[in-house]
């Protein structure tokens, strides 16, 4: 099961799917396109012990878990 | 002056007061009708030193009202004041604002705890540790230290000397603080050059 956390204002709204049902693929997927498309950024997590994730840019359903980041600016 | 305190009002109870000097007056019931009545015939006759600035430009405002309410009635048109709020009507809207403050900050509150176990989630125990301890943490990347936390802007640290050098400028907005430095620690270790990018730097001096 993964699951996709989203950073927003309710703290992070998440999306689970069952990387053996396609239904679920599909609507992750197009989460995470819509949301890269508005320009957050895709990191893939694992485990819980803060070990360091990376950035993707394609949506793999068999990653544990994504984290999309809104834009970030300099201020 | 009037306007000022009628907003003042219509801010506390939600409603749309005003009242514009020369087109409507949309707050006055009889009791204001009457009392600025009498206050204005003191405040024209020889005690005008009796009242002080505020009931004279309320007053003079009304003057202005009072003078076309005469010219409109020679005219034939009638104006109709709107009924103003009861007691109850107010407390009500007290009631309202209450509420909705209250829900508020009830969905702030829900935000930061789930921002805060996400946040946790993604930390090493010893970064954990040092978080609950003093609200922050430190995150290795390829070319130095950084530090994030509550207190202060992202900083980079010297891994020589252990002094910090520069402190960064940036905002994920739109989300809780947590979900903030979760954002800059999962940047600077998938994409350091793109934090330092991003981020306005300053130099600390030595």
């Amino acid at each position: 099961m993964g699951t996709m956390h989203t950073l927003d204002t309710s703290g992070d709204t998440k999306i689970m799917w069952d990387a053996d049902k396609q239904d679920e693929v599909d609507a992750a997927r197009s989460m995470f396109n819509h949301l890269r498309n508005k320009h957050y950024l895709a990191f893939k997590a694992e485990g819980k012990e803060g070990r360091q994730g990376s950035q993707i840019d394609r949506f793999d359903p068999d990653l544990e878990r994504i984290i999309m980041v809104p834009r970030m600016v300099g201020g | 002056m009037a306007t000022g305190l009628l907003g003042g009002i219509g801010a506390l109870t939600g409603a749309t007061l005003g009242y514009t000097a020369g087109t409507n007056c949309v707050t006055c019931n009889n009791v204001w009708q009457s009392w600025n009545q009498q206050t204005y015939t003191i405040g024209t006759g020889t005690t005008i030193a009796t009242t002080n600035t505020v009931w004279y430009a309320w007053n003079d405002e009304y003057a202005q009202y009072a003078t076309q309410q005469q010219v409109r009635a020679q005219l034939g048109q009638v104006i109709e004041y709107q009924p103003s709020l009861s007691v109850e009507e107010i407390r009500e809207a007290q009631r309202q604002l209450e509420a909705s403050q209250r829900a508020a900050q009830e969905q702030r509150e829900t935000a930061e705890a789930k921002a805060r176990e996400l946040l946790l989630d993604h930390l090493s125990p010893a970064q954990r540790a040092n978080f609950e301890a003093h609200r922050l943490f430190i995150v290795e990347g390829k070319k130095a230290n950084y530090q994030l936390g509550y207190n202060a802007a992202p900083r980079r640290i010297d891994r020589a000397t252990g002094k910090h050098t520069h402190t960064y400028c940036i905002h994920c907005s739109g989300v809780p603080k947590d979900d903030e430095l979760l954002a800059f620690k999962l940047l600077l270790e998938a994409d350091e050059e793109l934090f330092l990018k991003t981020a306005n730097a300053t130099r600390i001096a030595a």
